[in-house]
């Protein structure tokens, strides 16, 4: 309800009041308690102020009428209430103002000016999400880290219960691996590099390899790289891996907060400083909820193929499997027994979420990069990969 | 199982106390002969003698200022208001009196009084004669207030009442004084201060006093037809009150509804509801808590007017339904 | 010297009940009355108390001339002006003083103050806010000590406002049915509030309305000790044999104001300086009677004179010293 401005009674006596002026424009953002007109009374002039913090609403007289005590002589607008329809006004009808001018406004409130930069909001402020949602539904859907958001809600005027929440949570798990594509990596070119790397360079590990072709390969697949936000996945510029390190009986994800501007030089030298099944960590303080997409390279010693989790709300995560002996062709040609690493791309379904045509075109790309260690070595960070364009 | 109607019950928790200790005293109007307005005291005259049954002029300040003066000097008098609407004429003495006495005076005395009120619409006595207090004295600091709903309830705790050192105010349902109830024939008592869960369920939380508990009981029993399972809790004792169970039951069915007769403004209702929301049990509300309670209107005598000042079971079971449906 | 004393002081009971040594005691009790309640005043004014203060100056006769007619194991209600009440009974400034100054040590610990002193063992049943709130709870009093057959009887002070509150109709009728063992004394201090009492009550006395509930009502002379006493004393009496209430209007004048935020628009100076001179204040009358019938001499007066306020400074200083209640206990008496 928008806040009617009073002309109070001061006293027993007071019968009437000539408004002097105005102190503020219709339009202008007031806090309650500002003072927004001043009147006459038989002793002295009297500011009345605002009896609620919004925009100055319709005045409803000129400067210089007056009006009989007890009459509602404008309206603050609470936030939301600009260009909604305001209530009658209060005290049935208009009262006739004894002297002067015609009242301005009558039974029709003037319409909202927009204020200065066109910009009519209101900004009270005010905590939390704006979503309609029972506490239930709220609760869960930290506890499930679920977007709120993203959902519709089925209680009265779209209110989100906790079951639209639970019924959410259940799909984002059923969806979680709707789209699973799998490919192998020819090793021999990387373990060859490895074998000839001399020993005072810093080491050449294939995780760190792993999560720099990520990097590379997601700058080129953006779809891939992409945050749920307002219900749907949003591709981002900013490449954020989250590198799944083994921690007790779950795991920590660290998150690289710089993979796209390092070079891979730079991030060798950095993966010594990565947690080993420690708490998590970042480079450069993102939070692990933060990740954009997520590696689990659970090394030469786990299981052969992974498919990994995706983030809480990234849509894409990579597993890579030990490297075992296995079949491989290049080019058309004859099956060859070769050392190969199981690259696993687990997509997550949902609005935005990339096709499975820009998944496979991404592991492709990784595949290129990850046999060709050498010339990926030659690379720097995005700047390079963009002069290389 | 022995059964015995609300009154009955009444009149047996008193004759107990009465035989269990010299200082309990009646005090009230028509309570000897007569048997007081709705037969509760009926026979006590003639066991105990005018001493201890001492039949007053029509004064109900001074039937309060007298309980309030025998307490602070050993006894344990038992007033009667005849009807609740009464007390308003003793408010002073009972609420500036007894209820403040002890802390003013940093607990050198106490006030063991019990104060019955048979309260309630549903009779067609209109305005003066049919109302619900309870939270006048709920927001007493000093008052203990209890508002039994069984024929059992009201024996035990009339007992428990008799034997609590602070002033009690007893909310009696007039409409209940015919119900009948299984009540043992020993002196047992239910502690003041504990809900009782009438009813098990796990989709809407139902809080009801007096009256309202048989209602709501009935209404849980058609409403699971229709597959909703209701949790009724009557807190029996207003204050102190025992949120503890509903609070946990909150947390397990996301949804309250408070049901009762008085009116719902500034009544007991809100003051679950506010409870319940400032708990640990807001987070697992699934709707907005709802009060059902008496209009805010004197109540009126016609048949028809009353029904709509009070709320009945259909309303119970509508707002239920609207509640479990997610329709609020 | 005591044959002397009694040849000159009238035939009264008090003589008889207290003997010379009791006299001077409640003599004392007026003198250290009249000093307590001065210095209050000066400590009001100082800005030392919270709240509001009714002193007892110019009623110290009625005071200690009701109390001291009771005895051990009998009770009494005081009410909104009853320093005087708590003094006369306990004879405990200190205690007095640290409620006033709402510290620990006193009668109620900082949760009553100045109209709620009570020291309920000794039946000091309280002081009370609400005019007359006392009469109905004296009728519980009075049952319990009915039903228990018990030899003492319940005394309730109020003043001629409360004369005129309904609870005053149903506590003297219920006391005068059941033959209650009850005494009310009315403080007709000639003013409640600012409205005369000629102003509130077109009968001539309060006491004749006693006469209506079917029990005996005196009016006496509120600033005569003896005469207090006498009177109080022989109602007493009939109550414990079963004769049932008294009503007694003690005629007195309140020196101070209503409170001390009273103005006193509705009296003149004169007014007020005529009840002090020595035919009309309660402790002149009772000096001079003593001396007169010998029981005290100057020297000694000036001793008592000097001792009540030797008391009240030491009242005050051990009162200032006392610690400020505990809040942690704020909710401690709420329940039992």
């Amino acid at each position: 309800m928008p806040a009617p401005l009073w002309l109070p009674r001061f006293d027993p006596a007071h019968e009437q009041s000539r408004i002097l002026r105005w102190l503020v424009a219709e339009g202008d953002v007031v806090l309650a308690g500002d003072p927004l007109c001043e009147v006459e009374t038989d002793k002295v002039n009297m500011e009345l102020e605002a009896p609620a913090s919004g925009l100055m609403g319709p005045q409803r007289f000129p400067e210089g009428v007056t009006v009989p005590v007890v009459t509602a002589i404008a309206w603050v607008l609470l936030e939301g209430e600009q260009g909604a329809q305001l209530p009658p006004w209060p005290r049935g009808g208009d009262p006739e103002p004894i002297v002067g001018q015609e009242p301005v406004a009558t039974s029709e409130p003037a319409p909202m000016p927009a204020n200065a930069s066109g910009d009519a909001v209101i900004s009270v402020a005010r905590a939390g999400s704006r979503v309609r949602a029972t506490p239930a539904a709220r609760h869960l859907a930290r506890v499930r880290r679920v977007d709120l958001e993203s959902l519709r809600g089925t209680g009265p005027l779209g209110r989100v219960q906790a079951i639209d929440v639970e019924q959410a949570g259940q799909l984002a798990e059923a969806s979680n691996a709707s789209v699973v594509l799998e490919t192998s990596v020819d090793m021999s070119p990387l373990l060859a590099l490895q074998d000839m790397w001399p020993e005072e360079e810093l080491p050449l590990d294939r995780s760190a390899l792993l999560a720099f072709a990520c990097t590379q390969a997601l700058l080129r697949n953006p779809a891939l790289n992409a945050w749920k936000l307002g219900g749907r996945y949003v591709p981002q510029d900013k490449i954020l891996p989250g590198l799944v390190a083994p921690c007790g009986d779950g795991h920590s994800v660290a998150v690289l907060e710089t993979a796209d501007s390092l070079s891979l030089r730079a991030l060798l030298k950095a993966w010594p400083k990565m947690p080993r099944g420690e708490a998590p960590w970042s480079i450069g303080g993102a939070s692990a909820d933060r990740e954009s997409f997520r590696i689990c390279d659970l090394g030469e010693r786990g299981p052969d193929r992974v498919a990994a989790r995706t983030g809480p709300a990234a849509v894409a995560s990579l597993g890579a499997g030990r490297t075992v002996w296995r079949h491989l062709s290049h080019d058309d040609g004859p099956a060859e027994l070769r050392p190969a690493m199981a690259l696993t791309l687990t997509i997550a379904d949902g609005p935005g979420a990339p096709s499975e045509i820009q998944g496979a075109r991404f592991l492709e790309d990784l595949v290129v990069m990850l046999e060709n260690p050498l010339k990926l070595l030659l690379q720097g960070g995005r700047d390079a990969h963009r002069d290389g364009q | 199982m022995r059964e015995l109607s609300y009154r009955e019950a009444l009149n047996e928790a008193l004759v107990q106390a009465m035989d269990a200790d010299p200082d309990v005293i009646l005090i009230g109007e028509d309570i000897g002969t007569y048997g007081g307005a709705f037969g509760v005291t009926r026979g006590l005259l003639d066991r105990f003698g005018t001493g201890r049954v001492i039949d007053t002029p029509i004064s109900e300040a001074g039937i309060t200022g007298a309980c309030v003066g025998a307490a602070i000097s050993g006894l344990r008098p038992v007033g009667d208001m005849q009807f609740s609407d009464f007390i308003t004429l003793g408010m002073e003495q009972l609420v500036l009196q007894g209820a403040r006495m002890r802390t003013m005076f940093a607990g050198q005395v106490k006030v063991p009084l019990v104060m019955r009120l048979p309260g309630g619409a549903g009779t067609g006595a209109a305005a003066q004669h049919s109302g619900s207090y309870e939270n006048w004295f709920v927001h007493v600091p000093g008052l203990k207030v209890v508002m039994p709903a069984s024929a059992y309830d009201a024996k035990g705790l009339l007992l428990a009442a008799i034997d609590d050192d602070n002033p009690v105010i007893f909310c009696e349902h007039k409409l209940l004084y015919n119900t009948r109830g299984h009540v043992p024939e020993e002196a047992y008592r239910e502690p003041l201060g504990v809900s009782r869960v009438w009813r098990r369920g796990r989709d809407l939380t139902l809080v009801a006093t007096s009256m309202m508990v048989a209602l709501a009981l009935e209404a849980a029993d058609q409403l699971a037809g229709e597959g909703i399972d209701v949790e009724v809790i009557d807190p029996r004792t207003l204050r102190p009150l025992d949120e503890t169970p509903i609070v946990e039951s909150v947390i397990r069915t996301g949804r309250l509804l408070v049901v009762h007769e008085a009116v719902e403004t500034g009544g007991f209702g809100g003051e679950v509801v506010a409870r319940v929301v400032a708990s640990e049990a807001f987070d697992y509300l699934d709707a907005p808590p709802l009060r059902l309670a008496g209009k805010d209107v004197p109540v009126p005598q016609s048949e028809v007017l009353e029904a709509a000042a009070i709320p009945q079971f259909r309303d119970i079971v509508r707002d239920a339904r609207k509640l479990a449906r997610n329709e609020v | 010297m005591q044959n002397a004393a009694r040849e000159s002081l009238p035939q009264c009971q008090a003589l008889k009940v207290l003997g010379p040594a009791g006299l001077k005691a409640s003599l004392a009790s007026m003198l250290l009355i009249r000093a307590f309640e001065e210095r209050v005043d000066q400590l009001y004014l100082a800005g030392r108390t919270r709240g509001t203060l009714h002193l007892s100056i110019g009623q110290e006769a009625t005071n200690v001339g009701a109390l001291h007619a009771l005895r051990a194991g009998d009770r009494f209600f005081s009410h909104h002006r009853g320093h005087g009440h708590a003094l006369a009974w306990t004879d405990d400034p200190r205690r007095a003083m640290a409620d006033i100054l709402g510290k620990s040590g006193g009668f109620c610990e900082g949760f009553g103050g100045t109209m709620h002193m009570a020291d309920v063992k000794s039946g000091f049943l309280g002081g009370n806010g609400i005019v007359a709130g006392g009469l109905p709870l004296s009728t519980g009093v009075g049952l319990a000590i009915q039903l228990r057959a018990e030899d003492a009887v319940c005394l309730v002070l109020f003043g001629d406002g409360a004369a005129n509150e309904g609870a005053l109709h149903e506590a003297l009728n219920m006391a005068s049915i059941w033959q209650l063992p009850v005494i009310y004394i009315c403080e007709n201090n000639s003013y409640a509030m600012s409205t005369p009492v000629n102003r509130s009550i077109n009968v001539e006395t309060i006491s004749s309305r006693a006469t209506a509930y079917g029990f005996p009502g005196f009016t006496i002379d509120g600033n005569d000790f003896l005469e207090v006493f006498d009177c109080v004393h022989a109602a007493a009496s009939r109550a414990r044999k079963g004769g049932g209430p008294t009503l007694v209007e003690a005629l007195t004048y309140r020196i101070k104001g209503h409170s001390r935020s009273d103005r006193q628009a509705y009296r003149s100076r004169e007014e007020v300086r005529r009840w002090q001179e020595p035919d009309r204040d309660p402790l002149l009358r009772l000096e001079a009677t003593l001396l007169h019938a010998g029981i005290v001499d100057e020297e000694e007066l000036s001793a008592m004179r000097l001792r009540a306020s030797d008391r009240v400074d030491d009242a005050v200083a051990w009162a200032e010293a006392a610690p400020a209640p505990d809040p942690s206990g704020l909710l401690d008496h709420v329940y039992a």
